[in-house]
């Protein structure tokens, strides 16, 4: 048996090196030993943020404080007391916990403190789920009788469907994603800090809200009163169609202005405002936070020196005082005062990065455009000798996978396996072009390229892609493809540029962007933050289908639509379309009016003077950044689940139903409703043998596609935000599309019930016109008013080849999709046996990065169900 | 006008110049040991069925209006002679196990679906190539997609094996941008013992073709066969040939893979497949670089 097993894997390994796949791991010793034990250690929770923030709060309580004010001594209080871990390895330093690797609690925000609640142990997650599971079965009953909860159950089961349950498997427990505790911090957090926000944190004053504010239509509120849910709260639905992302906002903090003059200068500055001119009271406390914030982080960088000292006189090893010695020398002038080399320009980035990620964890602050940010540092000390490019290269490895640490969350069980450890997002932004014009590609873009192959590091590693891109530069991005890396990303300029010029982004804004969360958009250290919102297409879809009630494999829910009539009264496609986007107009407007309940409650509530010090806009304004202080602001609107189910759906509707007249909405509907099966098996027929569905270039589909989500996009932007910022469409589906997919019932473009919707910008019926098919479908949306997407291509590596003759013709399709109009693209380059073979062995393919929505994961990090969904996209190869 | 193709293949980078769709049409004169394209011989459609896969349900044999599937404990039998090929079976089948080759298709369908790619074409400098089976089998076919491209004005290639009429070639010089033109063997018994065919009409049509187009839009393609073709002396007898009528374009390769084994099995033929074995890498290198000796341009597909 074990002798088949080794030979089996023999033969994977000979296949893989058949494949072109890099298995070769060329990165240092070093960065190997970093990269393996972010791999392999379980994560801590460390409460000595929680502990520190809620001390310096209820002090702060009785004391007159506006709360700018008070966020910021909180956290600053933080930065007083809290420890450090330094390791060996290092020679950046700076952890945001006291853990080799860990996550802080955002316990006022509180965004996993139900999780932290109830998944530590197993008797609180037996309770939780027996509760909820009666609560559910009560409701069912009271409604549709024993009878009808049979029924809703056997029809889920029969689907293969499940809601996601909670399971029994505690935090430190479980497979995908799991995070340890120290038995005495576990104690102060549960019988402490916990009891102490229950009610007072963001999460929990919003989902209070949202009742008060009767946001709920019809029986939802009731509906999802009753489900069965997780404990993690960065994501509230507001209805069937419709869900609200509860964090602040992805955005990319300006870094340059602490590179060049350093933490003093910039605290000086705020106190020169503060003396001249005059300030309302409300302005005065702003400055007085954002020089508190200041404070907070230059105490962060003080007692980040004394550590490093005290471990060196700690330890006895000379080699290791040497390294550690430079590090001192190192901090002790950044982000304090300008960094003048190159490795104190990575060092000031990092540790401005790590302090105010740590004040507002899990926000996602971007790296923004690093190979533009430190090439000045890098050019000078390679001139000067000061540095080699191995050197520079190694730093920047080592600067990546410490970004990747902070992109770790503890969601909960019940989401784990649509889940995985690194959300790799956090995008590092290259190449493009400069305020002026001009090619700004360096040779630090190659540099990073270099290390992002090396360090295998999940992070977006994102492309800028113009007329006058170096063809070297698509070369290198060909051959890395060509290797198997696919955490890079490419965007197209001149779209994306039209795209920020068209939401009122200046030229110079909108020819410098960045990206930042996974695909977003914006001008960075100017964009006050991203928030995000998701409209969900296929189940607003159904509520067209239903005259404004929905149905889940939960069950249906009345009235949480708009009445838009009985489809088959309808005498036309366009009168079907208009009652779809009628309910999605509908949809909208409660994203809008539910962002802006949030992002009101973070203006009264937890203002983030961490952000607003470190943001454009801020200080001119004299404004927080979550009032609206910042040059740009933006809620996006995030097309899920799905472009593609929709508008084939779309598609199928006209055609079948209004033109070929083959079957009626009654009939299928009830066809959905049995999720195709017995008698209904001819209708999902018929449907199959509609070809020419959207992502195989057929014209008359793509027209629809366009025109359905022109009026979909423009009616994102007609709405302003609370800070006063636009909204605006995005494409993209982190792992939603399996989530949303498992719950959700079948949809008119013959998707099964509980199957995975398409992922992000993908299509999902692809017959086999060829990558050129699927990019010409996805090319004709109209991106000049996306502002960000997601489309993943997965190609085999023949598709590239070895030759340059074969490589450039790789470019030319990149190229050309750009030019029909493309914005984005993300392939992932490994062939379907090696991930076969990954999810057989997954210890050998250990660093095996994929797109998964719009960010990069490792592969076997990935639960089951989005593997098999990542392996079933279509395969672009010539075999 | 209609023809029988059984692929059409967009994103083609490894058969001419630039992205290329690639069409494939049915039906082969030849009938080579070591045949690639099993399905591609007969000009017919036909039925293909992958037994590994197929969890012996039955429900095709339920499907059959004409009692051409029989079902047994060890595979569903086939008769061909009474399936009319009318595709119930496959739409039944749970595993997908079931297949129809070829297919009817108008000249209008295949233009309409090809030009589609025309934005990759132009920027690339691609355009299409016609593939087989042996293209011209579907003569009349063949040159009505031709004279459309050339209308569309798409680039377009042919993959050819040489065996047809030589008084063709005039109109198909008229219409073909680049002839990719297989040479597989320099002796006349051995060609006719693995192939089915003699060679002499063969190389006669390259040269005539050669004469008449120049370098610049024939290339000599060589499928590289372990056992057959792939020693150095034999080589040697097709290097003079060229070097004979003075061709001086490039030399492309083909090395042999076992890819289609499935496919024979596929087609009921899958007792006819044999396995030649792989070219070792050591023996390829020594191939490519006795044709660069011979200042030939070699262009490989590995």
């Amino acid at each position: 048996m074990r002798d088949t097993k080794q030979g089996n894997k023999q033969n994977l390994l000979n296949k893989c090196s058949k494949d072109n796949f890099n298995m070769e791991d060329i990165a240092s010793e070093r960065i190997k030993r970093i990269r393996r034990r972010y791999l392999d250690d379980i994560p801590y929770i460390s409460i000595e943020r929680a502990k520190y923030y809620t001390k310096k709060w209820e002090e702060t309580a009785d004391k007159n404080l506006s709360y700018d004010v008070r966020v910021a001594l909180s956290m600053k209080n933080v930065f007083e007391n809290m420890n450090f871990s330094i390791d060996p390895d290092d020679r950046i330093a700076g952890t945001w916990t006291e853990n080799f690797l860990g996550i802080p609690i955002d316990i006022e925000r509180g965004l996993f403190n139900k999780v932290f609640d109830i998944e530590l142990n197993k008797r609180s997650m037996w309770l939780f789920g027996i509760k909820g599971n009666l609560n559910f079965a009560i409701k069912k009953i009271k409604r549709d009788g024993i009878s009808g909860l049979l029924n809703s159950l056997k029809e889920s089961k029969e689907v293969g469907a499940a809601m996601p349950s909670l399971g029994t498997d505690t935090l430190d427990q479980r497979e995908i994603n799991p995070y340890q505790i120290r038995k005495k911090d576990k104690k102060i957090l549960l019988n402490k800090l916990l009891p102490y926000w229950k009610g007072k944190s963001i999460a929990e004053k919003l989902e209070k809200r949202f009742l008060e504010e009767d946001i709920y239509d019809g029986e939802f509120g009731d509906f999802i009163r009753s489900l069965p849910r997780g404990t993690a709260k960065n994501d509230m639905v507001t209805s069937i169609g419709a869900a609200l992302g509860v964090w602040q906002g992805h955005l990319i903090l300006d870094h340059e202005n602490p590179i060049k003059k350093g933490l003093f200068q910039m605290k000086k500055k705020v106190e020169e405002i503060m003396k001249i001119g005059k300030s309302s009271s409300k302005e005065q406390n702003f400055l007085k936070s954002i020089k508190i914030a200041l404070e907070g982080v230059i105490i962060y960088s003080k007692r980040l020196i004394q550590a490093l000292e005290d471990r060196i006189t700690s330890i006895d090893d000379e080699n290791q005082k040497e390294i550690l010695k430079k590090m001192v020398k190192v901090c002790r002038k950044v982000p304090l005062y300008p960094a003048e080399s190159f490795q104190e320009a990575i060092q000031s980035y990092w540790t401005v990065k790590t302090a105010v990620e740590l004040a507002l964890p899990f926000n996602v602050h971007a790296p923004g455009r690093l190979d533009q940010i430190f090439y000045p540092y890098f050019k000078n000390d390679i001139e000067q000798e000061k540095i080699t490019k191995d050197e520079a290269r190694e730093l920047l490895e080592e600067l990546f996978l410490k970004v990747m640490s902070h992109n770790i969350r503890p969601y909960s069980n019940s989401s784990s396996d649509f889940s995985q450890r690194y959300e790799g997002s956090e995008p590092v932004t290259m190449g493009g072009l400069d305020e002026e014009g001009n090619d700004a590609t360096n040779e630090l873009t190659y540099l990073i390229l270099d290390a992002a192959d090396r360090s295998k590091a999940s992070l977006n590693f994102v492309v800028r892609i113009h007329n006058s891109t170096p063809e070297d530069l698509l070369m290198k991005v060909a051959d890395l493809y060509f290797h198997g890396v696919s955490s890079v990303s490419l965007m197209n300029d001149n779209i994306a540029m039209k795209s920020l010029q068209n939401r009122g982004f200046s030229l110079e804004d909108a020819r410098t962007y960045a990206i930042t969360g996974c695909v977003d958009m914006c001008a960075p250290g100017k964009t006050g933050g991203e928030g995000f919102s998701s409209l969900l297409l296929c189940r607003t879809m159904d509520m067209a289908l239903r005259n404004g009630n929905a149905k889940t494999l939960v069950g249906i829910v009345k009235n949480v639509g708009l009445k838009t009539g009985d489809p088959d009264n309808f005498g036309s496609f366009s009168e079907f379309l208009e009652a779809f986007f009628a309910q999605a107009d509908y949809m909208i407007k409660k994203i809008v009016n539910a962002s802006k309940i949030r992002d009101g409650l973070y203006a009264e509530y937890l203002p983030a003077p961490y952000i607003s010090a470190f943001m454009q806009g801020c200080l001119d304004n004299k404004k927080d950044v979550t009032e609206g202080g910042a040059v740009y602001d933006c809620e996006g609107i995030l097309f899920m689940t799905s472009i593609a189910n929709t508008v084939d759906s779309l598609y199928v509707i006209e055609k079948l139903i209004f033109e070929e007249k083959k079957f009626t909405f009654k009939e299928l509907i009830n066809a959905i409703d049995h999720n195709f099966s017995g008698e209904y098996q001819e209708i999902h027929d018929m449907i199959m043998n509609l070809k020419g569905k959207w992502g195989n270039g057929n014209p008359e589909c793509d027209k629809l596609a366009k025109s359905v989500m022109n009026h979909l996009f423009e009616e994102t932007y007609k709405y302003r935000t609370f800070k006063d910022g636009f909204f605006a469409p995005f494409i993209n589906s982190m792992t939603t599309h399996t989530y949303d997919g498992r719950i959700s019932i079948a949809t008119p473009d013959g998707r099964y019930a509980g199957k995975p919707f398409a992922a992000s910008c993908n299509p999902y019926n692809v017959e086999n016109n060829g990558p050129t098919g699927v990019l010409r479908s996805v090319s004709a949306l109209n991106y000049e008013h996306v502002m960000g997407c997601a489309v993943n291509i997965r190609l085999h590596p023949s598709s590239i080849g070895k030759t340059n003759t074969s490589r450039k013709k790789f470019i030319t399709l990149v190229k050309t999709y750009f030019d029909l109009g493309g914005e984005q693209l993300q392939p992932t380059v490994v062939s379907t046996d090696i991930l076969r073979a990954a999810q057989e062995s997954p210890e050998d393919f250990r660093n095996i990065i994929v797109k998964v929505g719009g960010y990069s994961a490792y592969f076997v990090d990935l639960g089951r169900e989005v593997q098999d969904e990542i392996i079933s996209r279509t395969q672009h190869s010539r075999v | 006008m209609k023809g029988i193709i059984f692929d059409i293949q967009q994103y083609a980078i490894y058969d001419g110049p630039g992205i290329r769709t690639l069409v494939f049409l049915k039906g082969c004169p030849l009938s080579c040991t070591w045949c690639q394209n099993p399905e591609s011989q007969n000009l017919k459609p036909q039925r293909s069925y992958f037994r590994e896969k197929c969890s012996l349900c039955g429900l095709c044999v339920e499907e059959c209006p004409n009692n051409a599937l029989i079902y047994s404990e060890e595979e569903i039998k086939y008769n061909h002679k009474l399936c009319s090929l009318c595709g119930k079976c496959l739409n039944v089948c749970p595993n997908d196990v079931i297949q129809i080759i070829g297919k009817e298709v108008s000249v209008d369908e295949i233009i309409s679906i090809v030009s589609r790619d025309k934005p990759f074409f132009d920027s690339s400098e691609g355009g299409v190539t016609i593939s087989g089976g042996e293209p011209t089998m579907q003569y009349d076919f063949l040159i009505e997609l031709l004279s459309r491209f050339k209308k569309e004005g798409i680039h377009t290639a042919i993959e050819t094996c040489g065996y047809f009429k030589t008084e063709i070639i005039p109109e198909l010089t008229e219409l073909v941008d680049l002839f990719l033109f297989d040479i597989k063997h320099p002796n006349k018994e051995i060609h006719k013992q693995f192939t089915g065919v003699d060679n002499k009409l063969i190389l006669e049509n390259f040269k005539k073709i050669h004469g008449i187009v120049g370098s610049n839009r024939i290339t000599c393609r060589i499928p590289l066969i372990p056992g057959i073709n792939t020693e150095l002396d034999i080589l040697d007898e097709i290097l003079s040939f060229l070097k004979q009528i003075d061709y001086k374009g490039s030399i492309h390769l083909m090395p042999y893979n076992r890819l289609a084994k499935t496919k024979y099995k596929k087609i009921g033929r899958g007792k006819e497949y044999i396995d030649l074995g792989e070219l070792s890498e050591k023996k390829l290198r020594k191939i490519i670089t006795k044709i660069k000796q011979n200042s030939f341009e070699v262009i490989c597909n590995e």
